[in-house]
């Protein structure tokens, strides 16, 4: 009995430890040394490892950035920190794109390199542009290596409001950036395409158009996050294009996306709806009043296409839901706002 | 007598064997370039239509290559996929040295195989294709050098051989 207790245990620090031995396979050896040695404590809530060219190795977890020391110590001068060189990031960008520049090009025009894990690198340097735009980034300056740990849960408070009757009700999550509106976004997907039993809540097929690859965080086109078992994942598609792509190939019930907004979605949206599809999508904003003043969005709202709008604030904490609103009438569904602790 | 007479076939037989074997190393090199360019095509045509990354593309073109060159290419996608930290550049000319010795690459061969692990991988497509291009040409010409050297000394060094037994024979006798 004490042999299987220990064998859980044993399994679920290895588990807490994954993401970060991801990130860590991606380092230069320099670096990857370094960052090993770092306290446990703050290696869990580790959030950022900034580095950038001729300036000091930075960490950034727990709401405070820390300078490295050669041995791992956490750092609040820079005096002694670690300083990264060219080398470092060219070697790094080596582990970071599997060797090979060449096959992450269209990554590299975005400014971005998502890694096995979900963890997504930003990248900067010198940017070569012709007449059709950005060509290809080289000279590499500086990676931000964003460590993602999936936090599921967000959307357990909600759903109950987005079906009636057992059917998914079109929904529309208002929110202004740093909310938790992708987290919650990818958990209400998670939990449609899953199904929920205890609610009596079919599973759903759903299409998911990401076209930042927030969602999915794919890496090669494979989501490293869970969407739930009934999802079919378009990577990196402009959203219109990949809403009538979805709609004629997949047969989805439900279509989600991030950050609605263009004219060309607005044909999608009726296409979708034509089609009997349901929707579920985001939209920068703090209230519905916001909305109106966009053109597209705007007009979406009015003609009460969206069966619930929920609105999400940072006012307690990040991912508070400060509103849930019935689309006929705008008649809030919550008589207080909701602390949702497990967004991130 | 007739030990004496054996005794002389034996060296003779020996020695043009030994020029054989000499003259072989050319023909074997020739063959080897041949087998390298076609690898290096593959190297090229991959890289420009798949996008493949690189562990993958170096098994790819291992197992499609012959074996003494195709060993290269594996051995080095093996030791990518363990993600030990080492960098390709590094990597590669440690391959070549020990796996490229293995095979009857010259040295100025293996010099040129160390040559395209200097930029393999850290560039975008167009460089990539144009290094390759690059290292293509130069182990093309040392081709062609190999087989003007072929035509040269594979006869020579087994008539040598050949000859140098009946001379060590007659000296005998």
């Amino acid at each position: 009995m004490k042999k299987v207790v220990n064998d859980i245990f044993v399994k679920k620090i290895d588990e807490s430890q994954i993401p970060l031995q991801q990130v860590e396979e991606s380092l230069c050896p320099e670096i990857r040394g370094v960052i090993k040695h770092l306290p446990v404590s703050f290696k869990n809530g580790l959030e950022e490892i900034r580095m950038r060219v001729n300036q000091p190795l930075m960490v950034y977890g727990n709401d405070c950035d820390y300078f490295v020391g050669s041995a791992g110590q956490l750092l609040l001068e820079h005096a002694n920190g670690i300083i990264i060189n060219k080398k470092n990031i060219d070697n790094t960008l080596q582990f970071i794109s599997n060797y090979s520049i060449y096959a992450v090009e269209e990554e590299l025009k975005r400014g971005y390199i998502t890694i096995k894990g979900g963890h997504r690198i930003g990248i900067t340097g010198k940017i070569i542009s012709d007449s059709k735009g950005i060509k290809t980034m080289k000279d590499f300056s500086g990676l931000n290596i964003r460590i993602s740990r999936e936090k599921k849960g967000a959307a357990k408070l909600i759903i109950p409001y987005i079906y009636e009757a057992g059917e998914f009700l079109n929904t529309l999550i208002i929110s202004p950036p740093q909310c938790g509106k992708t987290t919650l976004l990818r958990d209400i997907i998670r939990n449609i395409s899953n199904g929920n039993k205890l609610l009596g809540l079919k599973g759903l097929k759903v299409g998911v158009v990401d076209e930042r690859s927030e969602l999915g965080a794919s890496c090669q086109g494979i989501p490293q996050l869970d969407l739930g078992i009934r999802t079919d994942l378009l990577d990196t598609c402009p959203k219109a294009e990949g809403m009538m792509m979805l709609i004629r190939a997949m047969s989805p019930q439900v279509i989600a996306t991030d950050e609605i907004g263009k004219d060309s979605d607005s044909v999608a949206i009726e296409e979708a709806l034509k089609a009997g599809i349901k929707l579920i999508t985001t939209v920068h904003g703090k209230s519905i009043e916001d909305l109106y003043g966009k053109k597209v969005i705007g007009d979406i709202v009015k003609s009460k296409i969206f069966k619930r709008i929920i609105i999400l604030s940072n006012r307690n904490e990040v991912g508070t839901i400060e509103a849930i609103y019935e689309g006929e009438d705008f008649k809030n569904l919550i008589n207080s706002p909701i602390r949702n602790k497990v967004v991130n | 007598m007739i030990i004496k007479f054996i005794f002389s076939i034996v060296i003779i037989v020996c020695c043009s064997m030994l020029g054989g074997i000499y003259a072989n190393t050319y023909t074997s090199r020739t063959k080897l370039l041949s087998q390298l360019l076609v690898s290096l095509q593959m190297l090229e045509t991959e890289i420009i239509y798949s996008a493949t990354p690189l562990p993958l593309l170096l098994t790819n073109i291992g197992r499609k290559s012959k074996p003494e060159i195709g060993n290269i290419f594996i051995k080095a996608s093996e030791i990518l996929l363990k993600k030990e930290g080492l960098t390709f550049n590094f990597m590669w000319s440690k391959i070549v040295d020990s796996e490229g010795q293995k095979t009857g690459l010259f040295d100025e061969d293996l010099e040129l195989l160390k040559q395209l692990g200097n930029n393999l991988g850290t560039t975008d497509i167009d460089n990539q294709v144009k290094h390759i291009r690059l290292i293509m040409e130069e182990v093309r010409r040392n081709y062609q050098e190999a087989i003007i050297a072929e035509n040269k000394n594979v006869k020579l060094y087994k008539q040598l051989g050949l000859l140098a037994g009946f001379a060590i024979a007659i000296i005998l006798f």
